[in-house]
């Protein structure tokens, strides 16, 4: 009988290879999916096309899990997706809960990337028609529904949070506007290094290790060394029943990164930002994430993988990649001759249910190769940190330097924005949510400008869609929580002074 | 083994790989910006060639001046990479890096000509916009040879439009007094080198009123530009015909459907009138801007190693099977003539000074959105 999929031992082995690769390049910060899927694709020209396939969704699966392993142990994101996987991972970690944290970040991811693959599989045709609702006016309200997350990251000090948010925006729209190719922001010599503006890389990690570091090195040693003394005997353990009353949490998160990755254009990072504001939203105990509760975790972890699946539904059926690793991939099918787009699946249904066979084995893959060495992967935490800081720059540079394939200056950015994430630090003004609005920032605009061009200058055609007010009443009902839940947390605090 | 010894040596290993990868021309492509896919059969390997040159056993970095790595710049210059590398022995890799980055990196390179880059007319259209600055013009860098044309840029409209040429459009604004047609192009790019020629047809031909409901939506990538075509965000959009022809067939859903007309050049093995047989013209003659593709090197070019390169892509595009290769991506090769340095140069500043008379005559973007 023949499979109607392309499926073998060589097969076998380029996906597990391409799961390892993927890993390690998203476990190193400043390394992402992307790079690694750029990197090996010069390999497949030695490849038929299904093999390729089976190397390179290996690295993308690999690559997009990776991010959690520094996310949660070193509080630094591995890959711009990961960033809300600190704000739980990373406290897991302190209090002696590493190996846990990590568990419940890979079986998340597992579960967002077998949830996302059956959308794949099953519902693209609907989902890709979906997409094509979303016009500019709806992406737009959908990132701004996500920066919403800002007021409900910054409880507490909502005021700091939300000058961090436009702050980050503002500096988001550094660079050339490609409008009119006018410089914003730009000193005019260096115009030729900042016609994108700062990389998103170097601002990621120089506001979370070198500030952190920077902090770290401010406290001195001593500390570092009692912190040593943090013994396992306190380790909480992992077990699936830490997933208990989650059920809803990893649908909902795992939709969200799929139908996030669906549309083209809105990016990765803001899957996990949206998912996770809305685990906050809809938690029993919202004042707990943050704290190293599971259930943010589980939030992010699920979304951003369950962007994988998703990011490839535009790519198969409309011939537009949901990611930016995507739109690499659609190289790998050019080399090949093959072209994706509104006719692929009819076509070359064989290359499609190969596919669908190569992204569930890179899970499992994925699934395998973190679950069970992760015990030893989780001691870097007793790491000295005199030992291991040094290591973490070396890495952060060199992750920086090779953004732009090589420029001197995204290592000067890195230094820089861990200066800024210093300064953050010291006058109490949320990093994460300048991030987040640097995130957003340029996709905000863009969809600003794409919506308002449509419709000639007219504000009005943001209320006029029917979809677009659905999203207003989410906006509306987010900003209206976040308040609420703030002024609560203001008054049981003074009750407690009191 | 005592856990902190391989602790040290894991982290030591770590460091090492890590300054391994800071060596000159190593990194990845950066992440790409989305692009429709082009067509076409697969390129074959490079062949055997010669692998004789003072750079045998190099590596040679190759920038462009794009940063996706699926667009006409990034495929032809990894074909033409591959072959030179197996005609002239050295290692070679294309770096996406984009257009600004790109021209520093020639500005800033050394004349040995382990640093190339392949990019296309955007080099000295930049210029030209002011999208960069003056010192990247090109008399402060070598014009190589030139290594292929890409005549299938074109325009594309949904296919439920009632036009489907730029004949077609300019009758829809004559027959409609009260309608306007959007053009979504880049700024500073040969899509808005074309655009401003129909423009200028049009006025000159028809009057400033029907020229002045021609209307400019400025930006985006190809899919961004057929995501604004399917919101109807825009009535025309400019990309590639590799990119658009998919768009055209049978079975493809409505929204989706389109038309594709008004290419900069014939383009073999597409049925597409070009802007110039529907009667475009500049200056009196046909209008016709296919992309050129050229090789660029530092200004203090070393000239034997320049004549290496010369040579090797004047051996390159006899190759019947880079010919092959180039016509399965609807490109087209050059002669060995053309391919000169001389011929090369000639042909680029050529075409810079018919540019800058365009822009010139062409009125301000901002005027036309």
């Amino acid at each position: 009988m023949t499979l109607p999929f392309v499926i073998g031992f060589p097969q076998i082995v380029v996906a597990l290879l391409g799961v390892i690769a993927g890993l390690v390049f998203g476990a190193i910060p400043g390394m992402t999916a992307t790079m690694a899927v750029a990197v090996f694709l010069p390999l497949t020209y030695a490849y038929d096309l299904e093999t390729a396939l089976y190397l390179l969704l290996g690295l993308y699966v690999g690559g997009i899990s990776g991010g959690l392993i520094p996310a949660i142990l070193i509080n630094i994101p591995g890959t711009p997706s990961s960033i809300t996987t600190t704000f739980d991972g990373y406290p897991m970690a302190k209090r002696g809960a590493g190996e846990r944290a990590l568990k419940i970040g890979i079986v998340s991811s597992l579960c967002g990337g077998i949830i996302s693959l059956a959308a794949l599989a099953l519902f693209t045709p609907l989902l890709s028609a979906a997409a094509l609702k979303f016009s500019s006016v709806e992406k737009f309200l959908i990132i701004l529904f996500a920066l919403t997350v800002i007021a409900a990251l910054s409880k507490g000090q909502m005021l700091r949070g939300i000058f961090a948010g436009f702050f980050g925006v503002l500096v988001s729209l550094i660079g050339m506007f490609s409008v009119n190719n006018a410089y914003r922001m730009v000193p005019s010599f260096l115009k030729s290094k900042m016609q994108d503006g700062f990389q998103l890389l170097p601002v990621l990690i120089g506001l979370f290790a070198i500030a952190q570091i920077f902090e770290e090195a401010e406290e001195g040693m001593r500390f570092k060394v009692e912190r040593q003394d943090t013994d396992s005997s306190t380790t909480e353990k992992f077990s699936f029943s830490d997933f208990k009353g989650q059920g809803v949490n990893i649908i909902r998160s795992s939709l969200i990164g799929t139908f996030m990755g669906v549309l083209p254009g809105v990016g990765g990072s803001a899957a996990s930002i949206l998912a996770y504001a809305q685990a906050k939203n809809f938690s029993k105990h919202p004042e707990l994430l943050g704290t190293g509760a599971a259930e943010g975790l589980v939030a992010s972890e699920s979304s951003n993988n369950g962007l994988t699946g998703g990011a490839l539904i535009p790519l198969l059926s409309l011939g537009i990649p949901g990611d930016s690793t995507t739109a690499v991939l659609i190289s790998a099918f050019m080399l090949q001759g093959i072209q994706v787009g509104p006719l692929f699946i009819t076509q070359n249904p064989t290359t499609w249910n190969t596919i669908l066979v190569a992204l569930l084995i890179s899970n499992i893959f994925m699934f395998i190769c973190m679950f069970y060495p992760i015990k030893w992967i989780s001691k870097i935490i007793y790491i000295p940190r005199q030992r291991l800081y040094p290591v973490i720059i070396m890495i952060c540079v060199v992750g920086a330097y090779a953004t732009k394939n090589g420029r001197i200056f995204d290592v000067w950015a890195l230094l820089i924005f861990g200066v800024v994430g210093y300064i953050f630090g010291k006058i109490k003004i949320p990093a994460s949510c300048f991030l987040i609005g640097f995130i957003l920032g340029k996709d905000l605009e863009n969809y600003f400008i794409q919506s308002i061009s449509a419709a000639n200058g007219s504000l009005i055609v943001f209320f006029t869609r029917p979809i677009g007010w659905v999203i207003w009443l989410m906006i509306a009902a987010s900003i209206a929580y976040a308040i609420w839940d703030n002024s609560k947390d203001k008054k049981k605090k003074a009750a407690q002074k009191a | 083994m005592n856990i902190k010894k391989l602790f040290a040596g894991i982290l030591a290993c770590v460091m090492l790989l890590s300054l391994a990868g800071c060596t000159v021309g190593g990194g990845a492509p950066a992440a790409s910006t989305p692009a429709a896919s082009t067509g076409g059969d697969a390129p074959a390997a490079a062949p055997a060639g010669a692998g004789e040159s003072s750079l045998k056993g190099q590596n040679v970095r190759v920038v462009i001046g794009s940063t996706s790595t699926s667009g006409d710049s990034y495929m032809i210059a990894d074909l033409v990479t591959r072959y030179l590398s197996a005609e002239m022995g050295f290692n070679g890799k294309v770096d996406a890096i984009g257009n600004a980055a790109a021209l520093d990196e020639i500005a800033n390179a050394k004349g040995d000509g382990k640093t190339v880059m392949m990019f296309h007319d955007m080099t000295f259209l930049s210029v030209l916009f002011g999208s960069v600055d003056e010192q990247y013009a090109l008399e402060n860098m070598t014009v190589g040879p030139r290594i292929g044309q890409n005549p299938g840029a074109c325009f594309g409209a949904a296919a439920e439009a009632p036009y489907a040429s730029l004949k077609e459009v300019t009758q829809y604004l004559i027959d409609n007094p009260d309608k306007t047609v959007s053009f979504n192009i880049e700024s500073g790019a040969t899509s808005h080198l074309c655009f401003a020629a129909y423009y200028l047809w049009v006025q000159e031909t028809y009057g400033d009123e029907v020229a002045g409901r021609i209307k400019a939506i400025v930006g985006g990538t190809t899919a961004e530009k057929l995501q604004r075509l399917w919101d109807r965000n825009a009535d025309v959009i400019y990309g590639d015909t590799s990119a658009f022809a998919q768009y055209t067939e049978e079975g493809v859903q409505d929204q989706l459907k389109m038309t594709m007309f008004g290419s900069c050049g014939e383009v073999n093995g597409v049925e597409i009138d070009s802007m110039a047989t529907e009667g475009v013209t500049f200056n009196g003659e046909p209008f016709v801007f296919a992309k050129d593709f050229c090789m660029y090197f530092p200004k203090d070019m070393d000239a034997a190693v320049l004549a290496e390169y010369e040579a090797a892509m004047q051996k390159v595009t006899e190759n019947p099977d880079f010919q092959a290769d180039m016509a399965k991506l609807f490109y087209t090769a050059l002669s060995a003539d053309e391919v000169t340095v001389e011929a090369s140069k000639e042909f680029i500043y050529n075409k810079r000074e018919q540019s800058q008379e365009l822009i010139d005559r062409s009125p301000s973007l901002d005027s036309l959105t």
